[in-house]
């Protein structure tokens, strides 16, 4: 007998008006966004690829020791097209260098800073707009409308249980709902396979169905809402109303509201207020000019004051260094070294508590919201597209231990106490074999050596850096609880509706 | 068609729409007013502070021209007091600017910022008005003729000595004044709200600016009533007429002013930061080029006016590039000008001066204020004997007055200016309103008026 109704419902959606156009509309949505999205994260790959080739070429150009730092790329995820989530808003990039440990990944240069203002849209957050309101449409007079008509009374003078009906308009609705919503997943499938710079992979397959179902179960938890709304208001047209301002609240106003009262009422310090105490950087660099003076002081005639000053933005790069000068310096970058690692550990501790109160900030906007079934779908599908605030905490994450491997590789290498720590001749360089004569003499052999390869270190054994996402079973952990939520409201919703139901004054 | 007035009042008052619209509207702007009262004193304080640290900075470095002259400083961009009319995400944009005598930049980041934190919509008046009141407008509306005909009213009404267009007017004059009233009830109620905190320091000339927007907002809902009229009228069922009023909404407010952000980069690309570099890396070697193989003092003359000239070249090249960002930014606006909408929305920021109308605003007068700073500190250099007027090595070194300084602060334009602005937008505003409002009144008289089956 449940199918019967489910049938029934299923051919009445099908044929009606409102279906048509809903699908339609449905249809252009997803195919217009798809196919911005994909040429979105197209061009996100070129901005990648470009960095990765970058990087690689500054890795190659690092002769010294003191001067190995990395730059770091997340790669775009392809599933963004399904869900934006932070992918776009939070930097991409970690410049990974010895002395200071990342706390934060810089932006994309190639983007404008003031479209911030304006918003995208993805496949997630059409269906939740579209099928929402649709699912509001098949449902708002399901009971009320049945009994206005008088089907309902005839309905049940079969030897039909309440319960059944209800099952039946639920099911029926929700699948009129689920193969259209297949139908624009299947679509957007096609466009990405068409589209994108990549194919999908099977793990990706996965996720977007898990994100199919999880929407089915949002469609579900809206469809008991109608049913519940129908059910409650006598009248179809009031029902209709009362329908769509709750979709209005669900979808747009409360998601909204609800991060808004939290953001305003969270105490956080102001970035810049932060920022005006933070003199660390500048008390390091004054220390190292006063160690600079001293140390030309104490060792003038012992060391060539000229390449001293031979710093780079990381580390240093000298050349010719005699013996006598090796050991001078040794001393001096040990010293520096330390003062260096204590610079960047006061830093880091001065900066750490300031970007975790964000960082919590923005998790308690996450927990407030996840409250709502519209938010709460959303951040189960950032999850599930690897595009979550959780991913980006991992790849900062990644940042700070690829610092550590750094300084591992070194370690290995006793590099502080080499002399490629601080300068690139290469090995038995001795620098009697240049007599120069004059100042225009010793700046073209040091052009010369500038472009040298043969000076350039070995960096074949340092361990190269591979951002891994989190995998399907960790993604699906951390969104647990907000897919929790929905299934919740779902059967809080269809509990509801079934109690009022069985009671219903049918007349 | 003052008993169709009345008789459309009274049936509102009498339903449950009506109160559910008021208690919506209402609560809204309830929250509106506790939460900006909140975010002003925040964002306020902070500008303060950090203002005064900059008076400070320069009082301190006064004492000797030369350490002023090589110190760097920051103008600040006070946050609007109407920011919760139309906020324009002011959080999210860059605040301040960076100079020294030689160069202004601008700065990328903003108080208080938070990437973490995804508000799609902030809750300023604009959202009540663009998102809630056109679909409360539209719940009002759109049972405004095919309702009567289902219940059979309407040519019931037409058996009386009464004309169409009195009826389609009563009918649009109820609904205005029941969504206006409401409005202006949840208006006044935020204000008494931000009166009662007392965060946000109201002037006389805010509250003309407030009665300006109202005005803006009755013309806003004049639309929206007339368009729910017209689709009423086109629908034969109430039920279908809400189903495409409330399609028209997703398109007109959600998806229409998208549009233009997902296409921008293909309609107008703007130049890589490679490029860019590059040319700001052309201009320093341009000006090193030239201080090559000169002798000593020429080499210092030559420096000097290198300071600027780099300073000069630089700001071209930011400007330039700030021009196009500008440009992709009014291109987006103008896309989703096209959704009426929004027009009322970029009408009220731009008479307003806030959000994105209120940044290159402060980068103009940032700009005019380093002009001033500029020519006053070389000014002061040439007129001591003792100066070499090598910028920025071998300048004088007397204190110098901060009286004689100049204070950057933020003018906010007029009623007049920002009424000059906006008068474009408004002007289009109307004419749609004219527009929807005749095509509702030919349709309505053109309308096969029988009775259809519910």
């Amino acid at each position: 007998m449940i199918w019967h109704i489910t049938k029934r419902e299923l051919l009445e959606n099908l044929i009606s008006l409102r279906f048509s156009i809903c699908f339609v509309l449905a249809v252009i949505l997803i195919s217009f966004t798809t196919w911005v999205n994909v040429e979105d994260y197209n061009r996100r790959w070129k901005e990648y690829e470009v960095n990765r080739a970058q990087a690689r070429e500054e890795m190659e150009k690092i002769t010294t020791y003191s001067a190995l730092h990395a730059f770091l790329d997340k790669p775009p995820t392809l599933l963004s097209v399904f869900s934006r989530g932070f992918e776009t808003r939070l930097g991409t990039r970690i410049e990974v260098s010895l002395y200071e440990t990342p706390l934060k990944a810089t932006g994309r240069e190639m983007d404008n800073p003031y479209l911030k203002i304006f918003s995208g849209l993805d496949v997630v957050e059409v269906v939740v707009l579209v099928f929402g309101l649709i699912a509001f449409f098949f449902t708002f007079d399901a009971i009320n409308g049945e009994k206005k008509r008088g089907t309902l009374k005839s309905i049940l003078s079969n030897n039909i249980a309440r319960w059944r009906i209800l099952l039946g308009k639920f099911s029926g609705t929700m699948l009129s709902l689920a193969v259209p919503l297949f139908v624009c997943f299947l679509l957007a499938i096609i466009m990405i396979l068409i589209l994108a710079q990549r194919s999908l992979t099977l793990s990706e397959y996965a996720r977007i169905s898990l994100i199919y179902l999880a929407l089915v179960n949002y469609v579900g938890f809206i469809i008991s809402l109608g049913i519940l709304i129908s059910i409650l208001i006598k009248e179809p047209k009031l029902s209709l109303v009362v329908c769509l301002v709750c979709w209005l609240f669900l979808a747009i106003v409360l998601p909204n509201v609800m991060a808004k009262i939290t953001v305003e009422f969270y105490p956080n310090t102001p970035y810049l207020i932060h920022a005006a105490g933070d003199n660390a950087d500048h008390q390091f660099f004054m220390w190292q000019i006063r160690n600079h003076f001293d140390f030309a002081e104490k060792n003038r005639g012992k060391v060539r004051q000229d390449i001293f000053w031979n710093e780079q933005q990381y580390g240093y790069k000298f050349m010719f260094v005699n013996e006598q000068e090796f050991k001078i310096f040794r001393e001096f970058f040990k010293n520096e070294h330390h003062e260096a690692v204590k610079k960047d550990q006061g830093e880091y501790n001065y900066w750490k508590p300031y970007y975790d109160d964000l960082d919590r900030e923005a998790q308690l906007v996450q927990q407030v919201c996840s409250w709502l079934p519209a938010s709460g779908i959303i951040q189960f599908c950032e999850s599930l597209a690897t595009s979550s605030l959780v991913n980006h905490r991992k790849f900062l994450q990644s940042g700070r231990d690829y610092k550590d491997v750094l300084w591992l590789y070194l370690n290995g290498k006793n590099a502080l106490n080499s002399l490629c720590w601080f300068c690139d001749d290469p090995p038995g360089f001795d620098l009697t074999q240049y007599p120069f004569s004059n100042k225009e003499e010793y700046q073209a052999l040091f052009r010369d050596h500038e472009n040298d390869i043969e000076r350039r270190m070995d960096k074949s054994d340092i361990s190269q850096y591979q951002y891994k996402n989190l995998n399907l079973a960790m993604s699906i952990h951390n969104g647990l609880i907000e897919l929790m939520m929905v299934i919740f409201w779902n059967i809080i919703c269809f509990a509801l509706s079934f109690n009022k139901f069985m009671r219903y004054d049918v007349r | 068609m003052k008993t169709i007035f009345i008789k459309e009042l009274q049936e509102s008052l009498a339903g449950n729409r009506f109160y559910l619209i008021f208690a919506i509207i209402i609560l809204l702007f309830a929250i509106n007013g506790f939460l900006y009262s909140k975010k002003y004193e925040t964002m306020f304080n902070e500008y303060n502070d950090m203002r005064l640290k900059t008076e400070d900075e320069i009082s301190k470095s006064a004492t000797n021209f030369r350490s002023l002259a090589r110190a760097v400083f920051f103008m600040y961009l006070p946050p609007a007091r109407l920011d919760f009319i139309s906020d324009g995400k002011y959080a999210e944009l860059p605040n301040s600017l960076r100079y020294r005598v030689d160069f202004l930049q601008s700065r990328s980041y903003a108080v208080s910022q938070n990437n973490a934190i995804k508000i799609l919509i902030e809750i300023d008046w604009m959202f009540i008005i663009i998102f809630v009141l056109s679909f409360l407008g539209f719940i009002l509306s759109y049972d405004a003729v095919s309702g009567e005909k289902e219940n059979g009213t309407l040519a019931a009404t037409f058996s009386n000595a009464i004309s169409r267009f009195s009826l389609i007017s009563g009918k649009l004059l109820a609904s205005l004044v029941l969504l206006f009233g409401a409005t202006l009830t949840g208006v006044i109620s935020c204000l008494i709200i931000i009166n009662i905190t007392g965060k946000i320091p109201l002037q006389i000339v805010d509250y003309w600016k407030i009665v300006i927007i109202l005005l803006i907002v009755a013309c806003y809902i004049v639309f929206i009533i007339s368009l729910g009229i017209v689709v009423s009228m086109l629908t034969r069922k109430s039920f279908t007429s809400l189903v495409v009023l409330s399609l028209i909404w997703v398109v007109l407010v959600i998806v229409i002013p998208k549009i233009g952000y997902l296409f921008i980069n293909k309609i107008y690309p703007i130049p890589t930061f490679e490029e860019i570099q590059n040319e700001r890396d052309k201009i320093r070697e341009y000006y090193l080029q030239k201080l090559k193989n000169l002798e000593y003092i020429e080499f210092q003359e030559a420096r000097s006016k290198k300071w600027f000239d780099t300073g000069n070249d630089d700001w071209r090249v930011t400007q330039a590039l700030f021009n196009k960002l500008m440009k992709q930014v009014n291109i987006i606006k103008s896309i989703a000008n096209i959704s009426p909408f929004h027009i009322s929305k970029s009408a009220i920021e731009k008479f307003l001066f806030t959000g994105m109308e209120r940044y290159p605003e402060f980068i103009q007068q940032g700009r005019t204020y380093f002009t001033t700073y500029q020519k006053l500190m070389i000014d002061f250099d040439k007129s001591d004997p003792d100066s070499r007027h090598w910028f920025l090595n071998y300048i004088s070194e007397k204190p110098v007055s901060t009286e004689a300084l100049p204070q950057f602060h933020f003018r906010e334009p007029g009623i007049g200016e920002s009424l000059k602005q906006s008068l474009f937008l408004v002007l289009i505003l109307f004419i749609e309103t004219a527009a929807i409002l005749t095509i509702a009144n030919v349709a309505f008289f053109r309308a096969d008026l029988r009775t259809v089956q519910a």
